[in-house]
């Protein structure tokens, strides 16, 4: 089961770039890349985070693949 | 770019290429250690730590960022890097000082060399593939 994630999609509906959303969850722009690639999985603390951030529910940021 | 994270990746690097240099010395010179290797090497270190150090109270804001979740995971996997790397060499090692081929003195030097360099390197790998800030 892998994890897929929408948080491109929903940080550029935003309007946010990779910098501000990492300034506002406190990571770096990196990890932010990372986790919309698919590199690095995020905890639960900040999957929370990154929802409240683009005011969403979790699950419309990070979602399993049944497949 | 994070001056905290460009810190501690100087001070990897710095690592790596002191360790080099020692590591070349040490054939050179026949497995004659100089005891300013002990300074060199420690002062490199300590100078990585201080420059990190500075920087930590200078931008108290480039921590938090520098030592996100994905840089903590990345930091345990260069432990467990240099550890089972060390384990193994040092197998190998014990092997070859039973077997009268390694000098005992000489495998205790040439044993520091991966346990400095290997979490090091790991670490300056990840941060050029983006996971280490």
């Amino acid at each position: 089961m892998n994890l897929r994630n929408s948080l491109k999609t929903h940080r550029a509906k935003a309007g946010l770039t990779q910098a501000a959303l990492a300034e506002a969850v406190e990571v770096s722009r990196k990890t932010i890349n990372t986790v919309e690639n698919g590199v690095f999985i995020p905890s639960t603390v900040l999957a929370l985070r990154l929802a409240r951030v683009l005011e969403l529910p979790v699950e419309a940021l990070f979602q399993l693949d049944e497949s | 770019m994070n001056p905290l994270a460009l810190a501690r990746l100087g001070s990897n690097i710095g690592i790596v290429v002191v360790m080099a240099a020692f590591t070349t010395a040490l054939f050179v010179e026949s497995g004659k250690v100089s005891n300013a290797w002990t300074w060199t090497i420690g002062g490199v270190a300590l100078l990585g730590v201080a420059a990190q150090f500075i920087i930590s109270v200078i931008w108290p804001s480039s921590v938090k960022t520098a030592w996100d979740e994905q840089v903590l995971m990345t930091q345990r996997s260069a432990n467990a890097f240099g550890y089972f790397t060390v384990l193994v060499i040092f197998l190998i090692f014990l092997a070859l000082v039973i077997l009268d081929v390694l000098d005992a003195t000489l495998a205790f030097y040439l044993l520091s060399i991966p346990l400095a360099v290997a979490p090091s390197i790991w670490m300056i790998a990840a941060h050029f593939q983006g996971r280490a800030g």
